[in-house]
């Protein structure tokens, strides 16, 4: 049994502007100790799947079932969820001021928490919260622990932020867009840290971020999502080598550092779309180049030949759409030959 | 200059001589106030502490660094937004450092701007048409319906629908508000565009499309373009020429593929080597030096090299001189380097000591 | 029921790339969207309605005081009783008499017409005022931003009613000073609203941007940063209009208003003091009248207010 399974989620807000649906027919997984990297743009969903999931989306029409751990979390009430957001699901943020209280001592917060969840002393605590401060590679964590969280630098207070989640020994860690308001240094410093603390405590990690860089070097699995519906959902070589949506393919293109200098970028052409009233069908319908009369109708998220692993995408044409740049063609192709015959479903000339 | 091929997209190799903007020994502070009520200078933020550089008629220079480098408000001050603490700032010759508003304004038609926030850099109470058409209103040219026709040719340049003429900012999703300040920008048929992180708050796909716009618009109108980012990859990518800043100074130059392949500055090293790349097996290959500790406030930056503090090749004279920005010998003449102990090609940077990874206050 | 603020950003969020929504090739703008809700405020729509009343009763007084025969200032002496005490609400005074024998429904229309002009006026020269000092203060900075703060400050911080018996001890009550004095204590409020308002606009890309462009301070002031705070002050000078109403009520009261024997709202009340036990009608029917006006125009305000901010209704789920 996977750690925390979703199914089917489905999550829409009533605004005076109309029904806004979010999320809509989600299925995922994570195994424990394993990564899974959701990437979408803003208005895809990955932030409402995951909150919903933690029960902070209050207001929201819901239906879907998250198993975590054998409990449906959907099902659950305000105050067994908000019991298992704290101690067994621990959650940091792109702001780190939504979960450290800007009036209270760093070290006092860490230690509210653990005394809330267990039968520690104040004292054992107080020694739990400085040792969680120096794993997360804050220095002096003994003097730390007095400081407000102002006194802290960007990076350190999303240290500390990592510590107050970890403080409890979850099993699952949800990250949402962690970095993203970091710079590219300090930004490499908590990745890099997430990734040592998942191999020493064998952590869950769902890394949902905008950005397919962060999560090229992390992630088992990578879900890409796209106005509220997953696109796909691959091993990360498979997703990043051939991806098999033409959403996917068109990100990665996307992207400045793939391509030469001499060519254009290659954009996707056109813009989401609303999610009031989203189109009919596959959302990336109006600006998909191979759209065809099928794409009217939702195509399943279902599992095509020919990966090494199981790669899903949600295309009624699932091709081989790489055509990435070239300083990666080599390993992409050496990708492919691994897969020994790569069956490429459907008859399109996006792939190589 | 290193191979560097005149292709559709690269402006052609900029001649030496033909220097658009000149920078001086700029220097930017700002003075930090006690909260108290006699406001008191308490400091000063170094923002920008002796920049010299030129921007080359033609070429796109991007402008790279973390929060707090001091790009933006070199920007500012190449456009005039900001008065320079000292330093010289010349425009076509020019010296337009201390020129005041009124002399200012010739030109003020030859450089424009583009800004970052496409939600904060429109004013959300007028119209589109209204608000491309300022910079006419402004320098008093072009009235009336040809001043209507004249906004609505630039919109369709830049690919807005010419009807949404009357449309308020709120009626536009984030790409096309960029292409608003790219139009209202281009209004002028100016030399130079300053652009500032003109694309970081846009999702990446709408990124290419807003980046696309600009390199046509700089073949067809041969703009040049101080281009500000913080992302290494995009700058490297379109840029013609790249400066990496850390804590107000200018540390290395070079064109954009030499500064890849053959960083001299161990900053520039780690800034290629944090940056993240959507390969996953170049991702595990490439060797990362991650840097230990933050940046240091601006209002007391380190002495001497601003990055010793946290370089892995730090030594005394780094502590005590600062390194001046030159070329070094054997490499290409325009690849200039502010480091007294600079990279080898092939050279492996990492800390010495072996002390597990620790951030530093 | 209400939904925390993270769910708000996360709607934000979703529906972030929906700039595109389908609305015609002419934009709507914030005006037309504020008055759209407005319309469908029903708050709004009864506060409006009993303000427009009330204005019609100011400007119809001389026709009513025809109809019912009876001069706003004419003491009747029918009014009073035998021993001298006013006479109660009867066919001949709607509203009861005074103690003088006047008729208080006449006086209550006239007096309606004084509260809206000092109202209205002295809030209209207030937030003229307190806009352009506002915005010269927040824009212009430096010494120009001290003095004319300070001077705020000091404006603020005076006891106003001290300083209107002051000044009409000297210069002799009458409305236009009544106005002078309500819209000078008044301006500085609006003055230091505006001004932060200002100090965070021009912060704004769009000002840097028109700077850039080579617009002057004039120029950037009032048609960059003005419209963007004009929302506020319509806001604020909703709320003024009672506050100066009751502000003149207050002067009348104390006899520093509008000499006698002008019908006033606030004299009206001020004479019904000694009489109230046995005339209630003297105290009861101009209170009444100007609870309600200055009731409308603070749930008016209200609702401006929330018409320009959607926000704090936007995302209540139903």
């Amino acid at each position: 049994m996977r750690l925390l399974e979703v199914e089917d989620l489905t999550v829409s807000f009533a605004t005076p502007d109309g029904v806004v649906e979010a999320v809509r027919g989600l299925s995922f997984g994570v195994d424990e100790g394993q990564t899974l990297g959701i990437v979408g743009e803003s208005g895809s969903g990955k932030s409402v799947a995951t909150q919903t999931i933690a029960g902070l989306t209050r207001g929201a029409t819901i239906s879907g079932r998250a198993v975590f751990d054998g409990e449906d979390l959907l099902t659950m009430s305000h105050q067994e969820l908000r019991w298992v957001r704290g101690a067994r699901i621990g959650m940091i943020f792109q702001d780190p001021l939504s979960s450290l209280h800007p009036y209270y001592r760093v070290g006092w917060q860490i230690v509210e928490l653990i005394r809330n969840h267990t039968e520690l002393t104040r004292r054992e605590a107080q020694a739990r919260a400085v040792e969680l401060l120096g794993m997360v590679g804050i220095p002096q964590p003994e003097e730390r622990t007095r400081n407000f969280p102002h006194q802290f630098s960007g990076g350190m207070r999303q240290r500390a932020m990592i510590a107050m989640a970890l403080a409890l020994n979850p099993k699952l860690l949800v990250a949402d867009e962690p970095t993203t308001a970091l710079d590219v240094t300090v930004q490499a410093q908590i990745l890099e840290l997430m990734q040592r603390l998942q191999r020493e405590f064998g952590i869950a990690i769902i890394m949902i971020t905008h950005d397919l860089g962060v999560v090229a070097g992390m992630a088992d699995e990578v879900l890409v999502m796209y106005a509220g519906r997953a696109m796909e959902l691959a091993d990360r070589r498979e997703l990043y080598y051939r991806p098999h949506h033409p959403y996917t393919a068109g990100l990665l293109n996307s992207i400045p550092e793939t391509g030469h200098r001499s060519e254009p970028l290659r954009p996707i052409s056109g813009q989401p779309p609303s999610l009031i009233d989203p189109p009919q069908g596959c959302p990336f319908r109006p600006r998909c180049a191979y759209v065809m009369d099928q794409c009217t109708e939702q195509p399943p998220l279902r599992v095509i030949d020919g990966g090494i692993t199981p790669h899903r995408t949600a295309c009624w044409l699932p091709g081989n759409y790489t055509g990435y740049d070239d300083a990666s063609a080599d390993r992409r192709t050496a990708y492919a030959d691994a897969a020994r015959t790569p069956k490429v479903v459907g008859a399109k000339g996006g792939g190589q | 200059m290193s191979a560097r091929g005149t292709t559709p997209q690269t402006p052609p190799v900029p001649v030496e001589t033909d220097v658009l903007v000149h920078l001086e020994d700029v220097v930017k502070h700002f003075p930090v106030r006690s909260s108290s009520l006699l406001r008191r200078n308490v400091g000063y933020v170094h923002a920008v502490d002796g920049v010299t550089l030129d921007v080359y008629r033609g070429e796109t220079l991007g402008l790279v660094g973390e929060s707090g480098c001091g790009k933006s408000t070199l920007a500012r001050c190449i456009t005039r937004l900001h008065d320079v603490t000292s330093g010289r700032i010349e425009l076509n010759g020019t010296d337009v450092t201390n020129l005041s508003r009124r002399q200012l304004q010739p030109f003020r038609r030859e450089m424009q701007m583009i800004f970052q926030d496409p939600f904060g850099s429109l004013n959300p109470r007028r119209r589109v048409g209204s608000i491309i058409g300022d910079p006419f209103a402004i320098h008093g040219i072009v009235s009336g319906a040809e001043r209507k026709k004249a906004v609505q040719d630039l919109m369709s340049q830049v690919g807005l629908n010419p009807e949404h003429y009357n449309r308020f900012p709120a009626d536009f999703s984030g790409g096309q508000r960029q292409r608003i300040g790219v139009a209202r920008a281009l209004a002028l048929k100016p030399k130079l565009i300053v652009c500032d992180e003109p694309v970081s708050a846009l999702d990446v796909s709408i990124q290419a499309q807003v980046i696309n716009l600009l390199l046509e618009l700089q073949r067809e109108y041969s703009l040049t373009y101080v281009f500000i980012a913080h992302d290494l990859g995009l700058v490297q990518r379109i840029s013609t020429r790249v400066a990496v800043m850390y804590l107000g100074q200018v540390i290395e130059v070079a064109a954009g593929e030499d500064l890849g392949s053959h960083p001299r500055h161990p900053y520039s090293a780690a800034l290629l080597s944090a940056s993240p790349i959507a390969d996953p097996d170049a991702a595990a290959k490439r060797e990362r030096l991650v840097l230990r500790g933050d940046v240091p406030s601006p209002i007391s930056p380190p002495p001497a090299c601003r990055f010793h503090p946290r370089c892995p090749k730090a030594e005394a004279i780094c502590r005590e001189q600062a390194p001046p920005l030159v070329s070094l010998p054997g490499d290409d003449e325009a690849h200039l380097v502010a480091c007294h102990f600079p990279l080898a090609d092939g050279e492996r940077l990492a800390y010495r000591d072996a002390e597990p990874e620790q951030a530093t206050a | 029921m209400s939904v925390g603020p993270e769910m708000s950003e996360l709607v934000e969020e979703a529906i972030a790339p929906a700039g595109q929504t389908p609305r015609g090739i002419e934009g709507r703008s914030p005006w037309q969207l504020a008055w759209e809700r407005l319309r469908h405020d029903k708050v709004a729509i009864a506060s409006a309605v009993t303000i427009v009343l009330i204005v019609l009763m100011a400007i119809c007084a001389p026709l009513v005081a025809k109809i019912v025969g009876h001069g706003p200032n004419t003491q009747y002496s029918f009014g009073t009783s035998d021993s001298g005490l006013p006479v109660g609400p009867s066919s001949k005074f709607l509203f009861g008499a005074d103690e003088l024998g006047r008729d208080v429904f006449v006086r209550v229309f006239y007096g309606a017409r004084i509260s809206l002009l000092a109202g209205v006026v002295a809030s209209l020269l207030a937030v003229a005022a307190g806009v352009i000092i506002g915005l010269l203060a927040g824009y212009l900075g430096r010494i120009v931003d001290t003095v004319l703060s300070r001077f705020m400050d000091v404006v603020l911080s005076m006891p106003y009613l001290i300083f209107a018996i002051a000044l009409v001890s000297v210069v002799g009550p009458s409305l236009s000073v009544s106005i002078a004095v309500i819209a000078f204590f008044s301006f500085a409020a609006v003055g230091r609203v505006v001004r932060g308002q200002v100090l965070s606009l021009s912060q704004r890309e769009f000002v840097e941007a028109a700077r850039s462009l080579g617009a002057g301070p004039i120029r950037i002031m009032f048609v960059d940063i003005l419209p963007n705070v004009l929302a506020q002050v319509i806001v604020y000078a909703t709320l003024l209009v009672p506050a100066a109403i009751v502000f003149e009520a207050t002067l009348s009261f104390f006899g520093l208003g509008v000499t006698p024997p002008t019908a006033t709202w606030g004299g009206m009340i001020a004479e019904a003091q000694n009489y109230y036990q046995v005339a209630w009608w003297m105290l009861v029917m101009p209170s009444v009248f100007l609870l309600l006006l200055t009731l409308a125009f603070n749930l008016l305000g209200d609702s401006v207010r929330d018409a320009f901010d959607p926000r704090y209704t936007r995302t209540t789920a139903k």
